[in-house]
């Protein structure tokens, strides 16, 4: 074996040393012996220096930026198969964004939104979820879940299925939302979402104009069974855990 | 395998920053960062992956499985890029890069030009934070050949960059 061989083995060796302190995959024994010889030897100091200068370069290269998933790929991602009933059927059905964006809301995820607006059954976010389980409706004011969100839920109505639903709003920066969840087997389902423009006041959101609302009013038409609960209506069924059968009764 | 379970896709929404830095370290840039992820994403979706499978690792492999079939779809397209660049570098640019810009650029080529398993090594350990026996797991080698290549991946950035 070659001097300069084993100058190199020696330097990888010493290169692999460097890297497991760096990386912290050093026993303890290891970490004291590495740390004791760092205060001696200038030169591996300098070496270890550079290679966490290099690892600082690559991180800022690689540093995290927007995931920007296509709305319908994300919708697939985030939201699991479901076993509900008017789930869509063929794939272009699968491509409803305006509900992506409750469950996507709730992964903290940042996506690229398409604004058309869809309807059908799908399982809602977790945050929004539980502020539909236990948040009375309120005609103005927001609650702030826990992804930095603000929602407000509007009304509850019995749906002609035996379903309790609840209209809401949903706004996340510049992304506004208003929609209608029903409870199924004890989880809420978004039935309709629609996007919506809502401006940003000291107080809160204010509504500024309905763009888009038309389909989650059409809903409520079409799929209450009666009138919204009342204020008192609405306490008693939310501290039942919503067991009250939805009926127009 | 027709779909990926819950947890797989909780846990694959978990590895999404990861692996788009991923993709961003196999493609050298974010536009073609940006596509790789959605295509990887929509892949292990219509796919699925075995109830076994590391979604980690088996989302990094699909991942560079895909990009090498768009390197060879991209061949032809390529050489006539080169021609275009030729072309358009006659162009003057009106500003300097700064001396950071310059720094990270040639880091990035040097990235670029590390062997493919000791660049993804480096990438799960330096960027990533992962731990060697997570990248052992994750590439299916052992932890020392883990050790290796990150240490080597990291002396050739340090030396040829000097």
């Amino acid at each position: 074996m070659t001097n300069i061989h084993k100058l190199d083995i020696q330097g990888h060796k010493t290169d692999q040393l460097i890297s497991q302190w760096i990386d912290g995959e050093l026993s303890s024994d290891e970490h004291s012996e590495f740390a004791s010889r760092l205060a001696m030897e200038p030169a591996l100091a300098a070496r270890v220096e550079q290679f966490k200068y290099t690892d600082g370069l690559l991180c800022e290269l690689l540093s995290a930026d927007k995931i920007t998933l296509n709305p319908a790929i994300a919708l697939r991602l985030t939201t699991p198969e479901p076993s509900l009933p008017k789930a869509p059927s063929n794939k272009h059905g699968r491509q409803i964004v305006a509900i992506a964006a409750t469950v996507m809301l709730a992964c903290g995820l940042t996506f690229q939104w398409a604004t058309s607006n869809q309807s059908g059954a799908y399982p809602i976010g977790v945050d929004v979820a539980q502020a539909l389980e236990v948040l009375p409706s309120r005609a103005e004011g927001w609650d702030t879940l826990a992804d930095g969100s603000n929602i407000r839920t509007v009304l509850t109505f019995p749906s002609a299925q035996g379903a309790w639903c609840r209209e809401f709003m949903l706004a996340q920066e510049a992304d506004h939302w208003r929609g209608v969840a029903c409870r199924h087997d004890g989880s809420w389902v978004t039935q309709v979402m629609a996007r919506d423009l809502f401006i940003e006041q000291d107080s809160g959101y204010r509504q500024a104009s309905a763009q888009d609302v038309d389909s989650v009013t059409r809903f409520i038409d079409q799929q209450a069974a009666d009138v919204a609960l009342s204020a008192k209506q609405e306490q008693t069924i939310i501290a039942s855990g919503w067991m009250s059968a939805a009926s127009s009764d | 395998m027709t779909a990926i379970s819950e947890k797989q896709r909780q846990a694959l929404m978990t590895e999404l920053q990861g692996l788009k830095r991923f993709c961003v370290s196999l493609t050298g840039n974010h536009a073609d960062a940006e596509d790789l992820l959605q295509l990887t994403v929509e892949r292990i979706l219509d796919k699925g992956m075995p109830s076994d499978a590391h979604v980690a690792k088996w989302s990094f492999r699909v991942c560079r499985n895909i990009w090498l079939d768009e390197l060879r779809s991209r061949e032809v397209r390529y050489r006539y890029a080169q021609g275009e660049i030729a072309v358009n570098s006659e162009t003057p640019t009106s500003s300097a890069p700064s001396e950071r810009m310059l720094e990270l650029e040639r880091v990035e080529k040097l990235m670029h030009a590390l062997p493919e398993e000791q660049r993804l090594a480096l990438v799960l350990v330096a960027v990533e934070g992962r731990s060697y026996a997570e990248v052992a797991d994750i590439l299916d080698i052992p932890i020392g050949t883990v050790m290796s290549r990150v240490a080597r991946a990291r002396r050739a950035l340090v030396e040829k960059s000097s």
